[in-house]
């Protein structure tokens, strides 16, 4: 589990474009496409808000989309933090762009090119030990203002096997994030020295879906990661939808990760080896949806995650994440009136860790069980 | 100017003394090392606080572990030790503090400070990164925070004086650290000079002490006489006397600081009963002497004070003291 707002986020946000996967747009060339979302927990808010515009020029689609957000977190140290950590206050915000071109080719293959770009935080878990940073060394020169920002790039190239019926993806994605660093205590100067803050991500995935008959479409995917100074990823995700009736679709997702612990890393607070285990993830989803009538969709969607941790075996001072198990459940409809669509949806996401050690009771505060409200509105009109 | 080239030349005959220094193990003996006072200014040595069990804690202010540490050291072994008046023999425990963060902002030196205050560490020494002469002798791979218990009491019967009797580097890797270092600091013993054989004050004609400085000695006309002795700087009790019930009660000396009354009944102590023959009745009798003749001499234990289990003459007449 690398940053739980991320999978809250993902999850969240997905959701919408996942649901609406299996309803028919509105014929039209373009489409503009609004969303904002709101995520709170009693010490965290989160606000995202994106704007897509998809539009056709010559054999090409293409998707613009721009996104703001902000994070709103009250920070309080723990118990065990040195005795100078004090709460606060913490806002952060984030920009971000993307353009999506696709073109079909001949043969029913098709080869889409995306770049896209943030400048912030992604996820209030960074923001968190950050803020643990910057006041743990407070008063030293080479304490670095933070200034996460990430740029990528993903190739993805699709064949219609057998058209209608079978379809072949694979993709790739080139990724480098500058990150908020950690710091060491080993300058020569008795200073503090930042550690590493950039990575480097490679992330292939190859995925077939199929239409089994007329009431069953599946997905299987494959995807390897490759990231800067950590194991090679491995994750493999599964997709079922079932046309139950007329009006009722039921979707069903499983999702499994695995990465091997691989080398101990060497901690830079306690400069100590922390032996890491194998992390493995494990994830499911159902959505249940039924068609009231031709404009209006109403969706009952439920989700399960867990995961071992990133340390088994710490030895010293360790941000990484202890096991999590979280569940989460959502409400929502879509209403279709002509070209326009409105989608509305409230939710309910808990995570519940298991408690800190005193290798990382540091931030128990961070990894503290929380019970997240969020809401989601998004409109969409196609021209 | 001035403490900047002192510390200039702490650190340099620091680095020539460590240049091709050892890591050290439990059971080496620990060279004397002398470094920049924090605490009081000027330099020390650990040589200097000899005659305590001695616990080196070297810590960085913004060390979880260290933070950790301090928190659970102070009342677990400091104050721990000041209220029992030492370990179970009677041995002084000191924590020395050793500061690795040089003050590289006046931020850096005011945190410094506030974590020395907040867990009353003192004295504390300097031993910064990334020279840390004495810690890289201890944990040449870095890190904090890191522990060292050396023996300062000489000619201990259980340890050699200057010994290391534990090396701890991360107090996260101990479960139970405090009982750890406890039971390290409870098995040092006295040393011999403790036990050595006290010349004792020569006796007048009539069996009374002769010295010229008495430490005390009851009024009571009867036997037994009563003394308490100033043992090892210990304090004393300069007179005695008897209350209603027979009980020896134990004044103290106005000159002297008035020791810990140990009787949760009241602000005398109710002594030892006396059976019919003047010898005490306790159930743990603290001591007397061989001697058939009076005066009868008692040690008492006084402010949980080291006292002596038996008395006797020597050839000379004077009185031989004999440690418990």
């Amino acid at each position: 589990m690398r940053a739980t707002t991320k999978f809250v986020l993902s999850f969240v946000c997905a959701s919408p474009s996942f649901l609406s996967a299996d309803i028919p747009e509105p014929l039209g060339d373009s489409a503009l496409e609004a969303g904002i979302e709101f995520l709170a927990a009693d010490d965290i808010e989160i606000v995202d808000g994106v704007l897509n515009y998809h539009g056709s020029l010559s054999d090409w689609d293409y998707i613009f989309s721009v996104g703001a957000g902000q994070f709103n977190i009250d920070y309080v140290p723990s118990n065990s933090s040195p005795f100078f950590h004090f709460a606060e206050k913490l806002e952060e915000n984030r920009v971000s762009g993307q353009i999506e071109l696709t073109r079909e080719l001949e043969n029913y293959r098709e080869l889409s090119l995306t770049v896209a770009g943030y400048d912030g935080f992604t996820n209030y878990r960074s923001i968190w030990i950050n803020n643990w940073y910057q006041q743990n060394f407070d008063g030293f020169e080479e304490l670095e203002e933070p200034n996460p920002y990430g740029y990528s790039a993903t190739g993805r190239y699709q064949w219609d096997y057998a058209p209608s019926v079978g379809v072949l993806r694979a993709q790739f994605t080139l990724a480098r994030d500058r990150i908020a660093p950690g710091y060491d205590s080993g300058a020569a100067n008795g200073g503090i020295e930042p550690l590493r803050d950039t990575l480097n991500t490679l992330a292939w995935s190859v995925s077939s879906e199929n239409i089994i008959n007329a009431r069953v479409r599946t997905l299987v995917e494959y995807q390897l990661t490759n990231q800067s100074e950590r194991e090679l990823r491995h994750s493999l995700i599964g997709r079922a939808h079932f046309n139950l009736t007329t009006d009722w679709y039921l979707q069903t997702s499983i999702g499994y990760t695995f990465e091997p612990g691989g080398d101990p890393v060497f901690n830079s607070v306690s400069q100590e080896l922390i032996n890491l285990s194998d992390f493995q993830s494990s994830w499911g989803t159902a959505s249940l949806l039924w068609e009231f009538s031709p404009n209006l969709t109403f969706d009952l969607s439920a989700r399960y995650y867990e995961d071992n941790g990133e340390v088994e075996t710490a030895t010293g001072f360790s941000s990484a994440a202890p096991d999590l198990v979280s569940q989460s459940a959502q409400i929502g409809f879509r209403y279709q009136f002509q070209a326009h669509a409105l989608r509305l949806s409230l939710g309910w996401i808990n995570t519940d860790y298991e408690e800190v050690d005193r290798f990382n009771a540091d931030f128990e505060g961070l990894y503290r069980d929380r019970d997240f409200l969020n809401t989601s509105i998004s409109y969409r009109i196609n021209f | 100017m001035k403490n900047h080239t002192a510390l200039f030349a702490v650190l340099i005959c620091g680095i020539s003394q460590f240049a091709n220094a050892q890591t050290y193990q439990v059971g080496d003996i620990i060279e004397d090392f002398e470094l920049p006072n924090r605490t009081e200014g000027g330099t020390s040595s650990l040589y200097d606080y000899e005659g305590h069990i001695i616990l080196l804690e070297w810590f960085a202010y913004w060390c979880p572990f260290c933070d950790d540490a301090a928190r659970e050291i102070d009342p677990g072994l400091v104050q721990y030790y000041e209220e029992n008046g030492g370990n179970p023999h009677g041995l002084p425990f000191l924590r020395i503090g050793m500061n690795l963060q040089a003050d590289t902002s006046a931020t850096v030196a005011g945190r410094t400070d506030a974590f020395i205050e907040q867990f009353g560490i003192y004295p504390t020494l300097e031993d910064p990164s990334p020279t840390r002469l004495v810690a890289n002798r201890f944990s040449p791979s870095g890190g904090q925070p890191i522990f060292a218990v050396i023996n300062g009491v000489a000619d201990s019967p259980t340890h050699q004086q200057w010994e290391v009797l534990s090396i701890v580097n991360n107090y996260g890797s101990f479960s139970t650290p405090i009982e750890h270092f406890r039971s390290l600091i409870d098995g040092v013993e006295p040393g011999a000079a403790t036990n050595d054989t006290w010349a004792g004050f020569p006796l007048d004609e009539r069996g009374w002490t002769t010295t010229e400085t008495p430490i005390g000695f009851v009024n009571a006309t009867f036997e037994p006489f009563i003394f308490v002795f100033g043992l090892n700087s210990f304090v004393f009790a300069e007179d005695f006397s008897f209350d209603n019930a027979g009980n020896w009660v134990f004044l103290a000396d106005n000159g002297l600081p008035a020791p810990v009354n140990t009787n949760p009944d009241g602000p005398t102590w109710a002594g030892a009963l006396v059976d019919e023959n003047g010898w005490t009745t306790t159930e743990t009798p603290i001591g007397f002497v061989n001697n058939t003749s009076a005066p009868w001499l008692f040690v008492l234990n006084i402010n949980s004070f080291m006292f002596a289990e038996g008395f006797s003459f020597d050839n000379a007449g004077n009185w031989v003291f004999i440690a418990n």
